[in-house]
């Protein structure tokens, strides 16, 4: 049986993070399930009307290990880089950056993803 | 993430190099098959015919091949040098263009300087058989043009400035903004030629 996951992100002072910025919060598992291990992970991410892709992924070391069981929580902590570039959205595609937590399973693993609004600082 | 200063084609430019190469060896490959075949021809009407399409395909598959690298590489405008005091700039920041006119007789009265940010995008792309391609888009996403015409001297100089929301250079997998500061000559019916000065636009 797969977990269920949700993800929760701190609101950043002001809206927007910024370059440097710590991004927290917590992961609640909703359903017990087998895992292999619990992972937060932020990524840099490009989506046009039909592609997507990932630019940069930056790994928090595991959250768990092992199966979760329904209710635990786990806080989270993952450094946005000094030069994290901004999130920008124009007419034909978007850059942006999202924070994803992943139980790592046999098979299919399941995600939970909360996208993020990071700004450069003026 | 890649460097966006580094110089290299725009997002696509393989994929269109790749498809000018391959309409050029076709074009020549279709000729020189209807100069052999044409001897076999069962008579003398299908010897025109066969020189006909030996001479109209080829020719529409050069003219094809010349469109598509023209919109990579457009004809130079020799007679112009573009400058930037400086190529690498924050948003929001001003960009100084100099362009100095080595032969002001060839300018003509549509002279433009520009700011220009192009998005490149992937798109998926169905043919009349239903296969699928993936292709890269490009199109303006900023754009500031300033005519030059009645200039008293062979330099100007013309400051544009960057918009604070404008895109940062980036060039992604499946989403690029590459920024050119450039001098044009538009042409009624033909390529405008033009000189282009890569930019690169920090966030």
């Amino acid at each position: 049986v797969s977990p269920a996951l949700d993800l929760q992100v701190e609101q950043a002072p002001g809206g927007a993070l910024h370059p440097g910025d710590w991004v927290r919060g917590r992961v609640t598992v909703l359903g017990g399930g087998s895992s292999r291990a619990l992972k937060v992970t932020l990524r840099y991410r490009e989506r046009t009307d039909d592609y997507s892709a990932t630019a940069a992924t930056y790994e928090a070391p595991p959250l768990h290990t092992g199966d979760l069981v329904a209710r635990e929580s786990f806080k989270y902590a993952v450094q946005l880089p000094a030069d994290a570039l901004p999130c920008h959205s124009s007419a034909n595609g978007e850059l942006y950056w999202e924070v994803e937590a992943r139980s790592d399973e046999l098979g299919p693993d399941t995600v939970a993803q909360q996208r993020l609004e990071v700004a450069v600082r003026r | 993430v890649k460097d966006p200063s580094k110089p290299g084609l725009p997002p696509g430019g393989g994929t269109r190099l790749t498809l000018v190469v391959t309409l050029v060896l076709g074009a020549i490959a279709m000729a020189v098959y209807a100069f052999v075949k044409r001897g076999d021809a069962v008579n003398h009407a299908a010897r025109v015919g066969v020189t006909i399409v030996g001479v109209v395909l080829p020719l529409l598959a050069l003219a094809g091949a010349y469109a598509i690298f023209r919109t990579l590489f457009p004809p130079k405008a020799k007679h112009l040098h573009l400058s930037v005091t400086n190529p690498d700039v924050q948003r929001g920041a001003e960009v100084v263009v100099n362009l100095e006119i080595a032969r002001p007789e060839k300018v003509g009265d549509e002279l433009e300087l520009g700011l220009v940010c192009t998005e490149y995008y992937d798109v998926q792309t169905t043919d009349g058989r239903g296969n699928k391609s993936r292709a890269t888009r490009p199109e303006v996403a900023y754009e500031d043009w300033r005519p030059q015409q009645g200039l008293s001297s062979n330099q100007t100089s013309v400051r544009f400035q960057v918009p604070a929301d404008a895109p940062f250079s980036y060039r992604g997998h499946c989403l690029s903004y590459v920024w050119r500061v450039s001098a044009r000559e538009p042409l009624r019916g033909r390529f405008d030629r033009a000189v282009n000065l890569p930019l690169v636009v920090r966030p």
